[in-house]
């Protein structure tokens, strides 16, 4: 008995337990199995990237570029290569030229090819120059400094709207730049334009007892993981380019790249070791391609470590946006009309630019009940620093903007925020109206909603915040400090478990003789404990710890593909694969069992490292181990299987913030953040738990601090993390957080995502809290002190 | 130049250029469990401790640290032994991505060292030095509160 | 990444290292706690003069007279039992927020004043505390902090170094504060002020004032001060003071934060800064 591949049936009997257990009765799905690789972790192993350096190494430099928009007219390399230590320089002219994309995404690939290598133009401050290997990183660094570059000035597009002006450079100018007809106009600086339409929307408007529109704004946010991009590349003994890099995406990587460097995939190989962060920064191309090059070139080992400016000024970011809303709503209160106009950049380069914002569509608009939808977006090119993938990938940009308007919405109605969000929320059988439209670069899958824990979430999180205080007048004003107010503010949420018909992992399993596994996938822990979680999974299944399934990912020599670590489906995905590999080996012990306790495979469960059957006789797994290996009929014990899902079953959450504001000041404090979680089955509720932690405070910057400034010529003012300010460990608010498990047919044992949805509500929340406590809404983010000051003077 | 630097209680004798950080020095000995996330002391994550005080070991010169004792991760646990930080940060799921890991156990270190039962205040003052991305600090200062409460 | 330096010397005697500084000037500079100077690898220096063998780690407290060796990490200020009892704790409380934990390890309170940021709680509550400053250059010499802070290039280029920083603790009776405006909890300061008050009754006797963020070094407010000697302290003074403050300062706008808001944030510490110091100065 095996599974078909991508059977719509079996997607939705992923949930059961092959063993016919309860969610309760479960031994290791559900429990906080303490991180596999957490050991070696706190003991300070070598285990990252850049913890392991072969002798001869040659460290690779990049020359970024002063200007945010210029031609190369000369450049002089000659006194850099004469340089002592300098093994390689590279220009543009060293370069064979093949556009790519950067963005680490699937096939057919949806960003414009519109990257090279090393190019003639540059298009941002710190767009690359020149690229140089040297024996130490302080000659590479002097070799940077004798390199001699005439620009050729070209006039900067910084604001959003300046690009779509009649007059505005054409920052894409190049003749083989390459992108989905219709979707990408690079002569009007467009990297993406797109639209779709559900329903009848005149209709819909007219239907309405009322219309409401809004416009928000988002700033472009950076990622700062700690651990800056590295890469180290070297050719083996077989000639083969070896890359191991702090990679979210290592096959996407090694199929981009064969192109670009001219060598077939098959001479790559791409390991992904442990990644000190990535939150969607290393869901792209950002060094491997210069660190290959440089290698290629030298025939040595190539080392390439950013610093943390570079991190700032030359890897990605989350895309800023304009967003306009405009809602019709019935006398009953529910939402008979909705479009969301989108206006963003994405930098200079176009990585991303129409999933992003694709995505900004298919979770705003996804919430709440609505047959008549439209979405229209807009990214353009700037000479800023490139966006891409970022943590929630167009949710928190899309959720921030819904979740004032419907608060807007209700204030205007004088309904409660919750009540007039419950009159509209999505349940179980709905369909949402642009799941065709809106597939990620291709035809999307229209699969019924099939649970929500949304309700039980609001419910709970309503108890906890307390927020009946809201209708207390006293409660918001502060004993012994007149000029301080309080407030509650809240933001229902929704997110994805990966993109249906699109993400797609695969797994091997094999037995030992000792009764322990190696799982072997192609899945991306980039820290977010995928790497445990997929072993409880297997080890649910085959009824013994997840200490004993050995595990070993990411490399694409020796673990079956997996798309990477994006779109929060590892767990739905790429667990449905591992669930699917370790029923087949399950289904192998068996037999062996059976012929061994001479009773027939039905009646045999695996428990506790033994197969035991119904009539109470068992043998060990250890013995089965052996004696398939060893014994009669000898075989290898092993499953090769892979999992894609058509399902939709997206996790929900709800999000409240109590905030205190210094209406003199403008100063807003978070006190207490409160989040309710429906992720279905969680496999772990330490590692939920952990990523509701990391994703709130993403969010809390989000929607106070964070914020990347630039000059009028595009220079990034403040591309350091004491001008940046990233939420530190004494300024935390008190927090709650829960898990309401509505299981889905579709998810391994239930399962939905966990990964992004936590960075979607605080800043909502917070902008929402704040109008509760000074009756001034704010409609962009950072809510700074100054932001606050001003619309409270403005208010009077 | 050439200079005496003690790691976790050994010495050594170590040529460094003199514009090295103690950082790239530790590293290139071996010590990699001292990490590199800026170069300007902001991030925290090349914490090491000074005669028992965390200080950022990317802006000091290795030549400032001759003749002090040094301690790094690798100098205060090992898997047969591990210390009482690193076990509690690994049973109360205050691991993730695991990069700024060492800077928070060595400030911890250095804070129950000094101050075995902290407030929770204390304990986040403390770690205020280190960036982390991933926990926003809740399950770390709940490992070391932990340990602290329970008389580890 | 790597700072290219030819020299590192750790002389003995504050001689040695004038000498030393000069003779190599102007690719040479003083070494203290090194977390701005190595933090900056600024590329024109490349001689280091490592101050740490001059003996200048030091608190001590002589009846109300505290002096500090300009060696002093700010760590030691920070938790200094003394420090933290007397007048009001004020520059306890100055040193622990003026950085985090590891910074406030290596920083000295010479390099403190030394690079003396727009915004520097140490700078501020010395200022209010008016400490002095004792400086070497071919002989030592005795300037206010206001005066070295005003002239701080022209001291520290000729070439000088800090030796110590002197300071009397106000009398039992005053009451010292400090307030401050932060985008976040536990940001630096946008602009911040502290205040020493000696009140007699409902009197202001006298109170010293200064305010940070709105000038290249934090500064006092002389004038209001003057002002201000000998009034009643209510409501309606205060109001007055933060507006007084709003519109006499220039402070600068840049990419994030307007002059306008600095000014009236200017306004608002001073006058949060001396209702707390009136406060205080009650309890005592």
């Amino acid at each position: 008995m095996s599974h078909p591949y991508n059977d719509p049936d079996q997607m939705l009997k992923m949930s059961e337990h092959p063993d016919g257990l309860s969610p309760e009765e479960m031994r290791v799905v559900g429990k906080r199995v303490p991180r596999l690789d957490a050991m070696k972790l706190v003991l300070g192993k070598p285990a990252y990237t850049d913890d392991f350096t072969p002798p001869g190494v040659l460290h690779g430099k990049i020359l970024h570029s002063p200007h945010a928009h210029a031609r190369i007219k000369r450049i002089d390399v000659s006194k850099a290569r004469a340089l002592p230590g300098v093994r390689a320089v590279l220009t543009w002219q060293d370069i064979t030229p093949v556009r790519f994309t950067t963005a680490g995404q699937s096939h057919p690939l949806p960003s414009p090819l519109d990257t090279l290598v090393l190019d003639s133009k540059v298009r941002f401050v710190g767009d690359r120059v020149a690229a140089v290997a040297a024996d130490t990183p302080e000659i590479a660094e002097q070799a940077l400094v004798l390199i001699e570059v005439e620009y050729e000035l070209l006039p900067p597009i910084i604001e959003i709207e300046d690009a779509l002006k009649p007059d505005a450079p054409i920052i894409h100018d190049e003749k083989d730049c390459t992108g989905f007809k219709g979707v990408f106009q690079p002569r009007r600086n467009l990297a993406a334009h797109f639209s779709a339409e559900a329903g009848d929307l005149e209709k819909g408007y007219a239907e309405a007892y009322r219309v409401f529109e809004g416009e928000y704004r988002v700033p472009q946010v950076q990622h700062v993981a700690l651990e800056p991009h590295v890469c180290l590349t070297w050719l083996d003994e077989d000639n083969r380019l070896v890359i191991r890099s702090s990679t979210q995406v290592p096959f996407h990587v090694r199929r981009i790249l064969a192109p670009v460097l001219n060598i077939p995939d098959k001479r790559i190989r791409v390991i992904k070791p442990r990644i000190g962060g990535g939150f969607g920064g290393k869901q792209e191309i950002v060094i491997e391609d210069i660190c290959a090059y440089l290698t290629l070139i030298t025939n040595r080992p190539v080392r390439m470590e950013y610093s943390r400016e570079e991190e700032f000024i030359a890897a990605r970011s989350r895309h800023p946006q304009i967003l306009h809303f405009k809602t019709g709503v019935r006398r009953d209160g529910t939402i008979s009309a909705m479009t969301l106009s989108l206006f963003a950049t994405t930098g200079a380069y176009g990585g991303h630019s129409l999933t992003v914002q694709g995505n900004t569509g298919s979770k705003a608009l996804a919430l709440y009940r609505c047959p008549n939808l439209r979405f229209e977006m807009d990214v353009v090119y700037t000479n800023r620093p490139p966006a891409g993938a970022m943590r929630g990938y167009g949710a928190p940009q899309g959720l921030f903007a819904l979740e004032v308007h419907m608060d807007e919405i209700a204030a205007e109605l004088g309904m409660d925020p919750v009540e007039f969000r419950r009159k509209n929320w999505v349940q179980v059988g709905d369909v949402f109206a642009l799941a065709e439209a809106l597939g990620e670069g291709r035809k999307g899958f229209p699969n019924p909603l099939r649970s929500t824990g949304l309700a039980e979430c609001v419910a709970e999180g309503t108890r906890r915040i307390g927020w009946e205080r809201r209708c207390d007048p006293n409660w918001h004003i502060v004993p012994g400090k007149p000029h301080v107010r309080r407030g509650l503010g809240m933001a229902a949420l929704i997110h994805g478990s990966g993109i249906p018909g699109i993400d797609m992992g695969g797994a091997y399993l094999k037995m030992n003789d000792d009764a322990s596994f190696n799982l072997m996938f192609g899945a991306t822990d980039l820290g977010t404990g995928a790497d445990t979680v997929l072993a409880q999974i297997a080890a649910e299944v085959l009824g013994c710890r997840a200490e004993d399934v050995i595990v070993y990912a990411a490399d694409t020599d020796l673990t079956p593909f997996d798309k990477g670590a994006y779109a929060s489906s590892t767990t739905f995905v790429s667990g449905g694969a591992v669930k699917k590999a370790a029923e087949k080996v399950a289904v192998m012990i068996k037999n062996v069992a059976s012929r061994m306790l001479e009773t027939p495979p039905e009646t045999l469960r695996l428990e506790d490292g033994c197969v035991i059957s119904t009539n109470g006789e068992s043998v060990t797994l250890r013995e089965v181990a052996l004696e398939s290996l060893h014994v009669v009929d000898q075989h290898q014990i092993q499953a090769a299987e892979s999992h894609m899902s058509l399902m939709y079953a997206p996790p929900f959450a709800v999000q409240f913030a109590e905030v205190e504001v210094d209406t003199q000041t403008g100063e807003v404090r978070v006190k207490r953040l409160v989040f309710g979680i429906d992720c279905g089955q969680p496999i772990n509720p330490d590692g939920v738990e952990g990523q509701i932690d990391g994703g709130m405070s993403m969010s809390l910057g989000y929607g106070l601090s964070e914020e990347m400034l630039f000059s009028e010529d595009g220079r990034l003012l403040n591309g350091n993390l004491r001008d940046y300010h990233v939420f530190r460990s004494d300024e935390m608010p008190a927090i709650e957080r829960f898990i309401v498990p509505a299981r889905d047919p579709s998810g391994p044992f239930g399962a939905k995502a966990a990964a992004e949805i936590p960075t979607d509500g605080v800043a909502p929340a917070i902008i929402n809290a704040i109008y509760d406590a000074t009756g001034v809404r704010l409609r962009q983010i950072p809510a700074t002190p100054e932001r606050v000051w001003s619309a409270l003077k403005e208010k009077g | 130049m050439d200079i005496l630097l003690i790691i976790n209680g050994e010495e050594r004798q170590v040529a460094v250029q003199v514009g090295e950080t103690l950082l790239e020095a530790l590293r290139r000995l071996g010590y990699v469990g001292v990490k590199h996330g800026c170069e300007d002391g902001s991030c925290g994550v090349c914490a090491v401790l000074l005669d028992g005080q965390v200080i950022h070991a990317c802006i000091l010169l290795a030549v400032q640290a001759e003749g002090h004792a040094i301690t790094t991760i690798e100098g205060i646990g090992t898997y047969d032994q591990p210390h009482p930080l690193q076990t509690s940060f690994v049973k109360t799921g205050a691991v993730q991505c695991g990069y700024c890991t060492p800077a928070m156990i060595l400030t911890a270190k250095a804070l129950l060292d000094e101050n075995p039962h902290p407030t929770e205040a204390e304990v986040r003052e403390a770690l205020s030095g280190v960036l982390c991305r991933c926990t926003g600090y809740f399950k770390p200062v709940e490992a070391i509160l932990r340990l602290a409460q329970g008389g580890g | 990444m790597g700072w290219s330096l030819k020299g590192y010397y750790r002389p003995r005697t504050e001689w040695q290292a004038l000498r030393l500084i000069r003779r190599f000037e102007p690719h040479a500079a003083a070494l203290a706690g090194g977390t701005r100077l190595v933090a900056e690898r600024n590329p024109t220096i490349n001689i280091l003069v490592d101050l740490s063998a001059l003996k200048l780690d030091y608190i001590e407290i002589r009846r109300r007279r505290v002096y500090i060796g300009a060696l002093t990490r700010l760590q030691s200020i920070a938790r200094h039992p003394q420090l933290k009892a007397l007048a009001g704790g004020l520059l306890a409380q100055a040193a622990q927020s003026n950085a985090p934990l590891p910074i406030r390890n290596l920083a000295t309170l010479g390099g403190t004043l030394a690079v003396s940021e727009a915004t520097s709680e140490l700078a501020l509550a010395l200022l209010v505390l008016e400490a002095q400053v004792v400086l070497r250059t071919s002989d030592r010499s005795v300037v206010s902090l206001a005066d070295f802070l005003a002239r701080r290039e022209e001291y520290l280029f000729a070439p000088g170094l800090i030796i110590e920083t002197r300071v009397t603790l106000p009398q039992a009776g005053s009451g010292v504060a400090l307030a401050d405006v932060r985008l976040t909890q536990g940001d630096r300061p946008i602009v911040n002020a502290a205040a020493l008050v000696y009140r007699k009754g409902n009197i202001l006797q006298s109170a010293r004032l200064a305010v940070g963020g709105v000038t290249p070094v934090p500064i006092r407010l002389p004038e209001l001060e003057t002002r201000l000697a000998g009034d009643y302290l209510e409501e309606a003074t205060l109001e007055r003071v933060s507006l007084e403050i709003e519109s006499s300062l220039n402070p600068p706008s840049d990419r994030r934060t307007s002059a306008e808001y600095r000014r009236a944030m200017a306004g608002i510490t001073v006058a949060r800064a001396l209702r707390q110091a009136w406060e205080r100065a009650k309890k005592e």
